[in-house]
């Protein structure tokens, strides 16, 4: 089954159905997502295009770096 | 469309005979009839109007009188010039946070300032300064430094009105964070204001401040983002409206950034889960919040009372073994002073029963026990002691509940009691 990434999606439906999204994206340089707190709060408002936005990185790489991963990307 | 028609017939009369002038006036209007003529019959007989009668209107006119819906369309703007003034007072957004005076719409009304400062001043200096760094422009830059650590008003707002709440709701993380953002901008503009009183004409000094200033415009504006995309959502989220109404009260002591609020924000209708007689409301301090449980929402003067209503007395120790709570009713059966409320209970008990103590949460930790009960004759007092392991919906051991009862008067109970005495 493909896996797939909604970037309308917040980041916390995202992660709460798909737990390997939050190490992937920690992985990206979204340390935040991993403290405690911060997926139920801020994550429930953000999308991967703001949360890119605010981290400052290329939206680009991380629909690179989900794809690598076998994900399929809705825009 | 129909619903808003059976609406209308059902409608209390005062509307329907508001509808009635409403329609007569655009009939006028349709009749030839000025503007300026109307607009004043309208604000004399009607005074304010909302969108729904606007629209509840226009479909009365097409369907009942049978004007053409080409014509009300061409109607549509006089009816737009005459009910500006009204709609625009009266009917507001449905939205709170969108009405003026609410705390998120003045943060956001500040925002606005904040960008055309940075985004517009301090950027046109900046680049005037790259091109050319008179003493002229280095003064337009402090003074535009200057104007900008006003928003300390607006930071501290959010940190001192607004962060407490969330924090009462449990959201720690955004809040600190962000407000270590905060410190470090305010830090930053400080900083780059110092550099530019001492600035010599230095070469490579320039060229620090030239990126200093850009770091400052960027962080300034990345702040508007994190707030407007997340502190406002998920605090307009989690905050009651009344806790918007304190903020709002609140704010004026810390003063606003660039610009004001245009007026004070007055809700609609002020829900009174905690008005008169409560704790703390008549003196203008924080109200006593309000308790969310899955089954219901009580405030805190509420819990309090009921906790202190049950025949029984409730002393609760957290995971720490830390005494956290004790109910306080009219008849305690063991006393129970204030002081012991954050010390262990090992420090409040007698030495010689502490190991019982012990051993009881032992097995309540372990998870050997959920429940230990005792009984003992005490004054003229029959006791029932019971101790409860609390735990989550997970079954992490979060704290034990003492739970006492005087039992004397249940025991002696015989029969049967059926009628009110």
């Amino acid at each position: 089954m493909g896996k797939k990434i909604d970037l309308h999606k917040t980041v916390y439906e995202l992660c709460t159905a798909d737990p390997e999204i939050i190490d992937i994206m920690v992985g990206l340089g979204f340390e935040q997502l991993a403290k405690p707190g911060m997926l139920q709060s801020a994550g429930r408002f953000m999308t991967i295009p703001q949360g890119a936005r605010l981290r400052k990185v290329e939206l680009d790489a991380i629909k690179d770096a989900f794809r690598a991963k076998g994900y399929e990307i809705t825009e | 469309m129909s619903e808003m028609i059976n609406n209308r017939e059902h409608a209390v009369p005062e509307q329907g005979r508001r509808q009635e002038l409403l329609k007569e006036i655009i009939k006028e209007l349709h009749e030839g009839k000025s503007v300026e003529e109307v607009k004043a019959r309208f604000e004399e007989a009607v005074g304010d109007v909302t969108v729904a009668e606007i629209s509840a209107m226009e479909q009365a006119l097409m369907e009942e009188e049978g004007i053409p819906v080409s014509e009300v369309q061409r109607l549509c703007s006089v009816h737009t010039a005459i009910f500006k003034g009204s709609i625009e007072e009266i009917h507001r957004s449905s939205k709170p946070e969108e009405q003026p005076g609410h705390p998120v719409h003045t943060l956001k009304l500040e925002n606005r300032e904040i960008e055309r400062h940075v985004n517009f001043r301090l950027e046109l200096h900046k680049d005037k300064f790259r091109r050319e760094d008179s003493t002229e422009i280095v003064y337009k830059l402090v003074e535009d430094l200057n104007l900008l650590l006003d928003l300390d008003k607006h930071y501290s707002r959010k940190e001192n009105l607004l962060f407490p709440y969330l924090e009462k709701y449990g959201i720690y993380g955004p809040t600190k964070v962000m407000w270590g953002v905060d410190d470090a901008i305010r830090a930053m503009i400080k900083e780059v204001k110092e550099k530019l009183l001492s600035y010599n004409g230095d070469r490579a000094d320039k060229d620090i401040l030239i990126i200093d200033l850009e770091r400052v415009i960027t962080e300034v504006n990345e702040m508007i983002f994190k707030e407007e995309n997340i502190l406002l959502p998920m605090a307009l989220e989690k905050l009651t409206e009344d806790e918007w109404v304190k903020i709002a009260a609140e704010s004026d002591e810390i003063g606003y950034c660039l610009t004001a609020p245009e007026q004070k924000w007055v809700p609609e209708r002020v829900p009174l889960p905690y008005d008169e007689g409560t704790e703390g409301a008549e003196n203008g301090q924080l109200p006593v919040g309000l308790i969310h449980f899955e089954t219901g929402i009580l405030t805190a003067a509420q819990l309090e009372a009921i906790m202190n209503h049950l025949p029984v007395d409730l002393t609760f120790i957290d995971e720490q073994d830390v005494v956290r709570y004790f109910s306080h009713g009219k008849e305690r059966i063991f006393a129970r002073t204030k002081a012991v409320i954050g010390r262990t209970v090992q420090n409040c008990h007698p030495p010689q029963s502490v190991h019982v103590v012990n051993e009881l949460l032992a097995d309540f930790k372990a998870g050997r026990k959920d429940s230990e009960d005792f009984w003992i004759p005490f004054k003229d007092k029959f006791v029932y002691i019971r101790y409860f392991a609390v735990r989550s919906a997970e079954g992490r051991y979060m704290g034990t509940l003492e739970f006492t009862q005087n039992i004397a008067p249940i025991q002696a109970l015989e029969g049967q009691k059926r009628i009110l005495s």
